[in-house]
């Protein structure tokens, strides 16, 4: 079990779904050392989950 | 990633073109290139460097081009160094070259300035045509980290440092990102650092303003309320000494000795209401006479002033001119002046001619010049009837003051004769009305402040349920940030969850494997392991499933090292064909080329790593030296050896006809195929 809870209304779908396109956009840093700007293409993933 | 052949060209000590094919043989998978100290083996382990990397970790990193070729060219020629690679990845088929062009500055220059520089990646698409990809660079690292660098491409006189002290990060580190856990370790960092700026955002937004807010509200409407019924309570306490005071009145009304009296003051009551009704009806004609011709007196000196200048303009015969726009062009048209002379263009006459088209006025701007004259006209008449209009106004008003004001007097003179009367109950009548009269003026005045506290209240009201609006509003956007955090920080912990979960596996799975290959090599009771820290650690058997660390020599953590690498590889390859797709712990195949693997074994141990070697990786380069290439290993690598090449290295120290050293891959055996 995790530690927190996902956030009410959150489906397992909106879930994976997140999940997918997070790890997608650092496996297409992956060969960066310093992957520049990946906190924003995450925070935005984020953003356009939870409006 | 399968290697397939490798092309050199003027690179260092490989002189102009040489090349060398991998096997890909599946029982014959080693490819062993072995050549004397100095011959070029870590050359050829750097030229994939420079390919992959643009880097070398050879002596002189700057010198890349063959010394060689530059001699050969003179000062200031050019060499162009090149080094070419064609593999499958995934199924595709890739060729990738780094080249350089350097030039000579001088005869004693063998470094050169570079004067261009290129990487190019190829691959041979679905429909067989061959294509360009773009960003070369950053494909090429997908396809082998450089985080990976020392693992694939290493050397064996330093791998022992892997079961060294503080090998431990190095080991966790190769085993993450061999395994594609860096992904999750990436991801599980980054979501920290978004989480932390979702919550920022809701401090940013988020207050207890609005329960303040919704308080001061409140606090208002029950201001409002009670100003309400305290107006309510004043109006019945008006009606009620309205209707006392009538009461009053309609006594004194038919009192004989006060009747007449009455009844004047009733008249005149009226009489001032409707004085007061026709006031108020006087003040707002002149506020709308104001309101709509109030600008005219204003206006009055530039209305003057222009009317001024157009008459003297008229005066002048400027306007209306004299000759229209339209009559000379139809004189220029039909070529013929008034005079009767002919008209040509570009003579004289006819520029004489057209130059009164310049002279003639407009149509329409003398006739707008005509109306605005006549306009401004009428503004000055204007004028005079709005200050007639105003003073006849002012004077109505006063008028209507001054019958006020008489009557008024008229009315306190009867209050005084009713008060004076012999009648014992017309004058306390008359004492008693002028209390409630004077009660029902208080009331009024109590009622109209009470409304205008009602009316402040009411606007900060209005301005309260703005504020209240705009904080709820900031609100949202501090509900969505929190929940945006929430979901960071729940991905976070999942992917902390996988990732441990794997880390943990991937492990335990190296650790088994490391020790089956360790102890196929190594003949003592030893064991080899790697740690909940990450140690890699050689034990021994003591009895009774008890084991204690042992001071490793050089050879046994070479061979612990290699063991690493080969459970590694191994495990890569395992996840990269299982059926389970992900993005995450998706594996690879990865070849393993190795200079100088038996640097520090003896020949017994050097025998056995080569009997394991085949089944380290699906393809082993092994770049050996002569002196390593013994009898026992030449034996062991004759069966599982594809290709093998010999590197002939030409010294000028012990050829006189070279002026400058050189190497030859030299072909020994191909099997590969």
């Amino acid at each position: 079990m995790s530690q927190t809870d996902p956030p009410d209304g959150v489906d397992e779908d909106t879930i994976r779904r997140t999940m997918r396109r997070i790890l997608q956009a650092e496996e297409d840093k992956l060969h960066m050392d310093l992957p520049r700007g990946i906190n924003d293409e995450i925070e935005a993933i984020i953003e356009d989950e939870i409006k | 990633m399968e290697l397939d052949r490798l092309e050199l060209r003027n690179f260092r000590q490989f002189y102009g073109e040489q090349s060398l094919d991998f096997s890909q043989h599946a029982n014959k998978n080693v490819t062993v290139i072995h050549g004397s100290n100095g011959s070029g083996k870590t050359t050829i382990l750097n030229a994939f460097l420079w390919l992959f990397y643009g880097d070398v970790t050879l002596p002189k990193p700057d010198q890349i081009v063959s010394e060689r070729a530059m001699a050969e060219v003179g000062a200031s020629g050019t060499v162009d160094v090149e080094v070419h690679l064609s593999f499958t990845h995934d199924g595709v088929d890739y060729t990738a070259s780094r080249s350089k062009t350097v030039r000579r500055n001088r005869s004693s220059d063998f470094t050169g300035t570079e004067v261009n520089g290129d990487l190019h990646l190829e691959f041979i698409d679905e429909a067989g045509n061959r294509k360009v990809r773009g960003n070369a660079n950053d494909a090429l690292r997908q396809i082998m980290p450089e985080r990976l660098r020392e693992i694939f491409f290493f050397d064996g006189e330093t791998i022992d440092e892997l079961s060294a002290i503080g090998g431990q990060e190095k080991i966790q580190t190769a085993i993450q990102n061999i395994m594609g856990l860096t992904i999750l370790e990436r991801g599980k960092r980054h979501l920290e650092a978004v989480r932390k700026r979702f919550e920022e955002e809701v401090s940013k937004h988020g207050s207890d303003e609005l329960s303040e807010l919704y308080e001061e509200r409140n606090d208002l409407e029950d201001q409002k309320a009670s100003l309400t019924e305290e107006l309510s309570d004043t109006r019945d306490s008006k009606e009620k000494t309205q209707d006392e005071l009538e009461n009053v009145e309609r006594r004194l009304s038919e009192l004989e000795d006060s009747r007449d009296l009455q009844q004047e003051r009733e008249r005149l009551e009226e009489e001032v209401e409707d004085l007061s009704e026709e006031s108020k009806a006087i003040n707002r004609e002149i506020a709308d006479r104001i309101s709509k011709a109030g600008y005219v007196p204003f206006a009055a000196p530039a209305v003057e002033e222009t009317a001024k200048m157009l008459r003297e303009k008229r005066e002048k015969g400027e306007i209306p001119s004299e000759i229209k726009t339209q009559f000379v062009d139809d004189l220029l048209e039909m070529r013929e002046c008034i005079c009767g002379r002919e008209l040509v263009p570009e003579t004289e006459p006819y520029q004489n001619v057209e130059q009164w088209r310049e002279a003639a006025g407009s149509s329409e701007l003398e006739e707008a010049a005509m109306n605005i004259a006549s306009r401004l006209t009428e503004i000055g008449e204007e004028e005079e009837q709005v200050y007639d209009d105003i003073n006849e106004l002012l004077q109505q008003r006063t008028q209507v003051a001054d019958d006020i004001q008489q009557k008024e007097e008229r009315i306190s003179e009867i209050s005084s004769l009713l008060e004076d009367t012999d009648t014992e109950d017309i004058n306390r009548l008359e004492s008693r009305r002028k209390e409630l009269d004077q009660q029902v003026s208080d009331y009024d005045q109590q009622i109209g402040t009470v409304r205008g506290r009602i009316e402040d209240v009411e606007e900060e009201l209005e301005e309260i349920k703005d504020q209240i609006d705009e904080v709820q509003e900031q609100n949202k956007k501090a509900d969505i940030a929190r929940k945006r955090a929430q979901m960071a920080e729940y991905m976070r912990d999942r992917i902390d969850e996988l990732f441990q979960k794997y880390q943990d596996e991937v492990r335990k799975s190296v650790n088994e494997r490391v020790n089956n290959i360790f102890r196929d090599i190594i003949a003592k009771d030893y064991y080899a392991e790697i740690d909940d820290d990450y140690s890699l650690r050689i034990l021994k058997d003591i009895g009774s499933e008890e084991t204690i660390p042992v001071a490793k020599s050089t050879g046994e953590r070479q061979v612990a090292s290699l063991s690493f690498i080969a459970s590694l590889v191994s495990l890569a390859r395992e996840r990269y064909h299982s059926d389970e797709e992900s993005i995450y712990f998706s594996g690879g195949i990865y070849p393993m080329i190795m200079d100088s693997p038996f640097g520090y074994l003896d020949p017994e141990y050097q025998k056995r790593v080569s009997s394991v070697l085949p089944e380290m990786a699906e393809q082993v380069v092994v770049l050996v030296t002569q002196s390593q290439w013994t009898s026992e290993v030449a034996g062991e690598m004759d069966a599982v050896a594809g290709d093998r090449y010999h590197l002939e290295y030409h010294d000028p120290s012990e050829e006189s006809s070279v002026e400058y050293e050189y190497t030859e891959i030299v072909a020994e055996n191909r099997g590969g195929r």
